[in-house]
């Protein structure tokens, strides 16, 4: 497995491509930042959200039991797993009793996160991702690229081509419309035959055991009213106290993500219809360990909004795929870490530390601060890079003694002016394969200084 | 079991207690003319906002708009071109070639031009979604501002199941090219409707 | 009132035109501004780099060189940045207390300490304003375009007062450089695509200059443009501040 860096040389690659992908990306960025500017107290609501997440945090097993209560009462049923395969077993369990077959799934990163449609699928049970997005990559057989939108790396002609080969639609150019138009008539028998639906959950309200999910394509309500049986997978970390804390959270949300003031469907799960069974699947698998980091148990505030991705330079100019997270991105690189810190190592180190990121979190999530100190950790507990931690010795030694750091300065200009160029820059090959190395002056600024100000 | 180690375990790690946030929902409020605010977020996501002068007004709009559909369900009082008895129907699939869904709204919000919607507007819970067309009335005196003011007005909700809908349903997902009507319905219009009428 | 000048290492080393600008300025507004010789680094690049416990000796250095002067200025946001904000692992001594909170990169030391916007200065070019991330998110110089709220810019109010000078509007006011300190060398195809991506920007909106608060940022667009052969030359904010008739 290739890390961050490697991967994202081969995205670079294709410039065109880096441009495409990039003014995308940031064409969201900008829609955001249109309908942020248009909400009187924009940043207090940023605020207010954090202090609210940041307060359930603080209480979050109070709150689950009180969900639990509520859900209860409300004739759903609350299942707890440890990890994502007790979630897969549960969610497996529940099909099988209810023989449900052909099981229709609106977006869930969690599930993703699991690997539910690969455990389904080796115990054939056919899960069809409705999510249009999901959907195209479940058809080509990738994982998503971002969490909001997750086919965002895939260029029209490559859909059309998907669909053809595996919808039998027409060749179409990229036809946006035509392609919406017969996946519309193809999830659309998914969902009237579909014995069953997987939903996630955007909220969990502690309150009333109500569960949110936000939609644009109606998907999530196509499967759950289409079906008897519902199932809503949901991490530990998705509660919130009361009802009213909705609005400020439904408010930062899709505007947040997208751009839009509010999705096209925001729908309140309480009780199922009469005959119906509505089950809730509440998973850690690794939050409740990463509640007890100080540094980094922020990060659980995460709204999946993605506006971290969409504002990030690199994750724009690299490609979701290359973090090969779950979730990618900044926020990927501060929650993956906690769940496998070999394996992430380089995510961390993914950035330029811009800040961007803590910014448009509408949860003020401190992303940038995050990246740095666990680049602290897994320098530390990794001892993969020898190099590396031979350079910073050196110079570590050499920045903490002047007389070493003079000789260094006087010898390091010296040779940069003498030696043919050839050799400088195979000693700094990461630089010089793109740019030029600065050009050398005459005399360094403490040269300089000794001979105009020193008598 | 795993409900009491995953419990357990987030117990012996939460951080320091913080209190709850004291929010003056009101400091969100601007003075505006809230019906406009509505109406122009609707035509932004898509829909369709129609000013009727009452029911029988808006009847005939929606003659106007979509003919007469063999496949229509009115819940609206007042509106009465059902086609289809859907208390005879039980499944999903039998509403799958409804062409039209009328259906009273409680209350819309002109920040983002979504409207609410719950169980005992909709008889099925999935009419709103499977119908080719959708049609939402609303007393026009029924807008709030914000959400703040929507939960205000949704904390004594009940039921077990609403929705917040905003415009018709919508993809983006292909190449970020906007197609209106993606697995709900391709249209959604709103009639706002005088009370007093 | 004494003013400790830090330079950082690349600048004193590479571009000391900068580090000159910088002492006339302050020279200039009539303050009394000592280089001490023995200064070495903030420590930035270690840290940076994961290795923050490595820098401790040298943080140590940093406060013992300069925490007898009232103020420490730098023409380096990205500096002034670490040691405001990475400098809370040392002992908070009231030396290393006192060097925090007094230094300042330097035109926030002009704008908010001496109170002063305008340096008679002359640069009569196209310039364009690369909003260097530190100084601008870390450092408060700005608002950033992410961030909902009242416009302010010390650098463009700075900048502004530059007779004959035009600044260039562009497509993405505050995008990041790419250089990001090892960054640049360990994610080098994203690096280098960020800068290419900036100095296009530039070029499209016809800059003649580039100009920001940090050597670093510039140095990295520096290098691009001199190995594709652009026409667009860097030059340090100090430096035009500096420029006169």
């Amino acid at each position: 497995m290739i890390g961050h860096p490697q991967a994202a040389e081969i995205f670079n690659e294709d410039e065109e491509r880096v441009n495409w992908h990039d003014k995308s990306l940031w064409g969201v960025r900008q829609k955001r930042d249109n309908v942020a500017s248009k909400v009187k107290g924009w940043e207090e609501l940023r605020e207010l959200a954090s202090e609210i997440k940041a307060h359930t945090l603080s209480k979050l097993d109070e709150y689950l039991i009180q969900f639990e209560i509520q859900a209860k009462k409300n004739r759903a049923i609350v299942h707890w797993a440890t990890n994502a395969e007790e979630h897969n077993k549960i969610v497996y369990k529940i099909l099988n009793e209810h023989n449900a077959k052909n099981v229709v799934k609106s977006k869930s990163m969690l599930t993703e996160e699991c690997g539910l449609n690969h455990y389904l699928g080796k115990k054939e049970i056919d899960i069809v991702d409705t999510d249009l997005g999901e959907r195209i990559v479940q058809l080509a057989k990738e994982p998503p690229s971002h969490i909001v939108m997750p086919a965002i790396h895939k260029k029209r002609e490559e859909i059309d081509e998907l669909f053809h080969q595996h919808l039998k639609t027409e060749l179409s150019g990229g036809d946006e419309v035509y392609l919406a138009r017969e996946a519309r008539k193809h999830l659309r028998q998914k969902f009237l035959n579909a014995d069953a639906a997987i939903t996630g959950v955007n909220f969990a309200v502690a309150e009333t055991g109500i569960i949110v999910v936000c939609t644009n394509e109606g998907n999530a309500d196509m499967g759950v009213h289409s079906t008897k049986l519902h199932i809503a997978c949901m991490g530990i970390e998705k509660l919130v106290p009361k009802l009213e804390h909705l609005g400020i959270f439904l408010r930062l949300l899709a505007r947040s993500a997208t751009g839009q003031p509010i999705t096209a469907y925001t729908s309140h799960f309480r009780s199922p219809k009469k005959g119906n069974d509505f089950h809730i699947v509440i998973v850690d698998n690794g939050r409740s360990n990463h509640l007890g980091m100080p540094d980094f148990r922020n990060s659980l505030r995460c709204i999946r909004c993605g506006a971290c991705m969409n504002t990030c330079p690199v994750y724009r100019r690299s490609g979701g795929h290359s973090y090969n997270a779950t979730v990618p991105g900044p926020i990927g690189s501060i929650l993956s870490p906690g769940f496998d810190l070999s394996k992430y190592s380089s995510l961390p180190f993914a950035s330029s530390l811009c800040g961007s990121c803590s910014n448009v979190c509408p949860v003020k999530i401190d992303i940038h601060p995050q990246l740095y100190k666990w680049r602290q950790v897994i320098t530390e507990k990794s001892h993969k890079d020898r190099i590396k931690n031979i350079v910073i010795f050196i110079s570590s030694r050499i920045f903490s003694k002047p007389s070493a750091f003079k000789l260094c300065s006087k010898f390091g200009n010296l040779s940069l002016r003498l030696l043919p160029q050839s050799i400088t820059n195979s000693l700094v090959k990461g630089w010089t394969k793109h740019r030029m190395l600065p050009k050398v002056p005459e005399n360094t600024f403490t040269e300089w200084y000794k001979k105009n100000r020193m008598l | 079991m795993s409900r009491e180690d995953i419990l357990s375990n987030i117990k012996k790690n939460v951080p320091v207690l913080t209190e709850l946030p004291i929010i003056t929902y009101k400091d969100f409020n601007e003075v505006r003319d809230l019906k406009k605010l509505f109406i122009e977020n609707i035509e932004a996501t898509g829909g369709k906002a129609i000013i009727a002068e009452d029911k029988n007004d808006a009847a005939l709009h929606i003659k106007d708009l979509f003919g007469e559909p063999g496949n229509v369900i009115s819940l609206s009082e007042g509106i009465n071109i059902s086609t289809i008895n859907p208390t005879e129907i039980s499944s999903a699939k039998e509403f799958d070639q409804l062409e039209l869904a009328i259906l009273d709204a409680q209350f819309g919000v002109a920040e983002n031009g979504a409207v609410w919607v719950s169980e005992k507007n909709i008889y099925n819970r999935v009419i709103p979604f499977i119908t080719l067309h959708l049609v939402l009335v609303l007393n026009e005196e029924q807008i709030m501002e914000n959400m703040h003011d929507a939960y205000e007005k949704l904390s004594s909700f009940e039921e077990g199941y609403g929705v917040f809908i905003s415009g018709p349903s919508k993809t983006a997902d292909i190449e970020q090219s906007l197609v209106i009507g993606a697995q709900g319905p391709l249209s959604t219009t709103i009639f706002l409707i005088n009370q007093n009428n | 009132m004494t003013i400790g000048l830090f330079i950082p290492c690349y600048v004193n080393q590479f571009y000391p035109n900068v580090a000159i600008a910088s002492l006339e300025l302050l020279e200039k507004q009539g303050l009394k501004v000592e280089y001490p010789l023995n200064q070495t680094c903030c420590g930035q690049p270690i840290a940076n780099s994961g290795f923050e416990k490595s820098a401790i000796e040298t943080y140590n250095l940093f406060v013992k060189i300069f925490h007898h002067f009232d103020y420490i200025v730098s023409p380096s946001g990205s500096c002034v940045y670490h040691v405001k904000k990475h400098f809370n692992i040392i002992n908070q001594s009231d030396e290393v207390t006192h060097v925090r909170s007094r230094i300042y990169e330097i035109s926030e030391f002009l704008v908010d300490v001496l109170g002063k916007e305008n340096f008679n200065s002359y640069f009569p070019h196209r310039v364009g304003l690369h909003q260097s991330c530190h100084g601008l998110r870390g450092l408060n110089l700005g608002k950033p375009s992410e961030i909902m709220g009242e416009e302010y810019s010390v650098i463009k109010k700075l900048l502004g007062n530059v007779k004959g000078i035009e600044l260039v509007t562009l497509d993405r006011e505050d995008e990041c450089c790419g250089f990001g300190g090892s960054f640049a060398v360990t994610e080098e195809a994203v690096s280098v695509k960020m800068g290419i991506d900036r100095i296009n920007d530039h070029i499209k909106h016809n800059a003649e200059v580039i100009t920001a608060t940090d050597m670093s940022c510039l140095m990295h667009l520096e290098g691009i443009i001199r190995k594709r052969n652009l026409l667009v030359k860097v030059k340090h904010l100090v430096e035009i501040l500096n420029s006169t008739n």
